[in-house]
């Protein structure tokens, strides 16, 4: 019987102090000791990018790297545990066949190389990378999918802060088939990119996009979405006119919370993405029932599109909170009856 | 101010291009680390060693964790090995012992050491070329 092994990462006090430390010491043949390898990482910058290889997996025996909930990114930058890749250098860079990556968030410092790729082969493959938060990526963009024609790639409730453009396709698909739902990848500022750039790009392989995002607000030599996508693919929405499939969204700007400021949760006032998605609870190859802070999907009649789900309710939590609100929530007494009366609405 | 954790032990796998291309092997740097970082519980023998190299910054030890790459794909997880077995027998113990070295590197370290770096240099192989370390470390 397959059994999990759980390894912590953590800036003190746990098992070891970096993801690489952790690879090192338990590279192994999974098949063969029939486990499951995890790490489970906790709230800090960590600054060794590294490899996954050496090992043997398969389906049923992979590696997990994730994060507790309470550890996690709030899909904001510089929250729960993060990877920092430096120097022209990748993030992370997975080798083996079988690698599940759940709420890590990736951090491009300067000259970074890209947050995500892999080792190119024949070996049939399963990779899924799902939740994570990915910002300031250079050059290269987040995320290139290039094991090879037999990988499979499930890419689903993900966030790109576009927030450093440049010549990068942050979801870019060499080879293999890449399943992509409910991701936003998103810019907001005053600059324009350096070269040519698109969030989404499909550049030799089966590529299925269901109830993305893609806005580049400023953005020039920009395409959101560059390729052919699969007849599959469908509520996609772009700011642009290249959102792909059936029921489309182009030229829309969806309201962030505060995207200005890399906040790219849905505003509750948004009215492109709101209730626009197609149900994915059922999706014969990527069901997806939550959003990419662990929120169950539907909230509020249909899916949203995008990585964020608008929670039921008047409220949807703001980039930072002020100590006056979160004094108000907490002991209302002290105020007029003007304020508190705010209470009542928040 | 560095701290280099180094595999203390094989890794292998049974396939041989895997094995060279992907498995650490004794004696290989992992990460570096600035002084006084705080190691985790597993990260000691058997499975790693720490070279401790006070006042050294982080940058000039930072080339002895790059993998080996050779026409834009990696071949080795390390460029860089220290020739364990090579150790001379007072080194050899201590890190069994210890789990640690501590190297001084440059003279403005004057605390308590085991061995200098112009003692320890020549047993940091370049596995591309063959050639052993000849280089001073820059505090």
């Amino acid at each position: 019987m397959t059994t999990t092994v759980t390894k912590t990462v953590k800036s003190a006090g746990g098992d070891f102090s970096s993801l690489s430390a952790w690879e090192a010491a338990r590279q192994a043949d999974l098949t063969v000791a029939d486990t499951i390898e995890q790490a489970e990482c906790y709230t800090f910058l960590d600054t060794s990018p590294f490899t996954i290889d050496g090992w043997t997996t398969d389906a049923t025996r992979y590696i997990r790297i994730y994060t507790p909930t309470a550890e996690r990114h709030t899909a904001i930058p510089a929250t729960g545990y993060r990877l920092e890749s430096n120097g022209f250098v990748v993030g992370l860079t997975i080798i083996e066949d079988f690698v599940r990556l759940e709420g890590v968030a990736f951090h491009g410092g300067s000259n970074n190389a890209g947050a995500v790729r892999f080792g190119n082969s024949v070996n049939v493959k399963d990779i899924r990378i799902s939740h994570c938060y990915f910002d300031r990526s250079v050059n290269w963009g987040a995320v290139v999918f290039d094991a090879g024609a037999n990988a499979v790639y499930r890419f689903w409730n993900n966030i790109i802060n576009d927030n450093v453009p440049s010549v990068s396709f942050h979801v870019d698909l060499a080879s293999g088939t890449l399943y992509c739902h409910n991701n936003t990848v998103a810019y907001i500022g005053g600059s324009t990119s350096a070269g040519f750039t698109a969030h989404y790009r499909n550049n030799g392989g089966t590529f299925i996009a269901k109830n993305n995002i893609s806005y580049g607000k400023n953005l020039t030599n920009f395409t959101c979405y560059s390729g052919s996508y699969d007849a599959a693919s469908t509520n996609n929405l772009s700011s642009d006119g290249t959102a792909p499939g059936s029921n489309a969204k182009i030229n829309k700007t969806p309201l962030f919370v505060d995207g200005a400021n890399d906040n790219f949760k849905l505003a509750s006032t948004d009215a492109d993405c709101k209730n626009q998605g197609a149900d994915l609870s059922a999706d014969a190859n990527l069901a997806v029932t939550d959003d990419i802070v662990g929120s169950a999907r539907p909230q509020v009649g249909a899916f949203d599109i995008g990585a964020f789900e608008i929670l039921a309710g008047p409220y949807q939590q703001p980039r930072t909170v002020s100590p006056f609100i979160v004094n108000l929530l907490h002991d209302p007494s002290g105020f007029p009856n003007e304020v508190k009366s705010i209470k009542a609405w928040w | 101010m560095a701290e280099v954790l180094v595999m203390a032990r094989n890794n292998n796998n049974a396939d041989p291009t895997k094995d060279q291309r992907g498995c650490y092997k004794r004696g290989m740097p992992v990460v570096v680390m600035p002084d006084g970082w705080s190691w985790g519980v597993e990260e000691t023998l058997p499975t790693f060693a720490i070279l401790f190299i006070p006042l050294i910054s982080v940058d000039a030890v930072q080339k002895y964790v790059a993998q080996q790459i050779e026409n834009g794909v990696v071949t080795r997880r390390r460029l860089w090995q220290i020739r364990w077995a090579d150790l001379p027998a007072g080194a050899q113990q201590k890190l069994q012992a210890n789990g640690s070295l501590i190297i001084k590197a440059t003279a403005a370290y004057t605390g308590p050491f085991d061995f200098t770096w112009a003692q320890v240099k020549t047993f940091f192989r370049n596995l591309l070329t063959g050639l052993d370390e000849t280089a001073d470390l820059a505090p």
